[in-house]
């Protein structure tokens, strides 16, 4: 992965896998770990401020006899995603007019 | 380092921050141990940054300078914490006690009232039972007076009747007083017709 990711971007693919299923911590990195050079330790800051920002929720589901914290996209994550989305079009295609042969 | 000095370690460094935070922060990484399992422990605590570094940027996150003190803050999350600023001047303590009594729902406030009034029963009953004694001696006088007056006027009255009958003479007396009044009253008709 030669780009870095920015903070926006980290957002917006962690709105999107969680919009997908209602996941939650551990999975969240694996996922991100398929497309991105993200350690589980990066995650926490990003899933913590998504939550503050009232854009993703949790809630406690049991699992092996302990409690897993899944978390959920509210409807304003919903409204910021559609957003990141438009803008990463936009964002995409200007780089492309430069790249493309 | 292991999982258990791992989490101490982090721990102490994040003791700055609000119970609330903390526990979050420390639950997300001991929800990750437990999801690898014991035997991938060793993968995850190499995947991870140290907890100095960890506990930094959750502590910057939260507005915490990593020495403790909070200096800045970001995005809107963070709410200024209770206690900030200069303190309210302090209340009268007749102004505390308005302000207490006017936060009570209706039934605290009459339970109030009543177990006041109880409490202080010594202070005002003295005074109550004293004015109470005074409207019903009035009253009592009132009474008395009508009755006394009654009991005289109807006493009269009989002893009037019975005295009527008893000596006769008071009855033809009476008579002989109209009498001499009409012939009075017919001698004075007369001379003013004259």
């Amino acid at each position: 992965m030669g780009f870095p990711i920015s903070a926006a971007l980290l957002d917006s693919m962690v709105l999107a896998i969680v919009e997908k299923e209602d996941t939650y911590g551990y999975e969240i990195t694996r996922n991100l770990r398929e497309v991105a050079d993200v350690s589980d330790s990066t995650l926490y800051p990003v899933l913590r401020r998504l939550q503050k920002n009232l854009l993703l929720e949790t809630y406690d589901r049991e699992y092996m006899g302990r409690n897993r914290r899944y978390y959920r996209v509210t409807a304003k994550g919903i409204t910021a995603l559609d957003d990141y989305r438009k803008q990463w079009e936009n964002h995409k295609q200007m780089i492309d007019k430069i790249l493309e042969k | 380092m292991n999982r258990t000095e791992f989490m101490s370690a982090l721990e102490r460094r994040l003791s700055p921050l609000s119970k609330e935070d903390r526990d979050d922060a420390l639950r997300y990484y001991d929800e990750l141990f437990d999801e690898a399992g014991p035997i991938e422990e060793q993968s995850i605590l190499d995947g991870l940054d140290d907890p100095d570094t960890i506990a930094r940027q959750i502590l910057s996150d939260n507005g915490v300078a990593p020495d403790g003190r909070p200096e800045f803050m970001i995005d809107d999350v963070i709410t200024p914490s209770k206690g900030a600023g200069t303190p309210p001047p302090p209340k009268s303590t007749v102004q505390q006690l308005k302000e207490d009594f006017n936060g009570m729902n209706r039934n605290t406030k009459i339970l109030l009232i009543v177990a006041l009034l109880i409490v202080t029963s010594p202070v005002w009953g003295g005074i109550l039972s004293g004015i109470l004694g005074l409207i019903f001696g009035l009253i009592g006088i009132v009474f008395g007076l009508v009755v006394a007056f009654l009991g005289a006027a109807v006493g009269l009255v009989v002893t009037g009747i019975i005295y009527l009958f008893k000596i006769p003479p008071i009855g033809l007396l009476i008579r002989f007083i109209k009498w001499a009044i009409d012939t009075v009253k017919g001698f004075a008709a007369k001379r003013s017709e004259a």
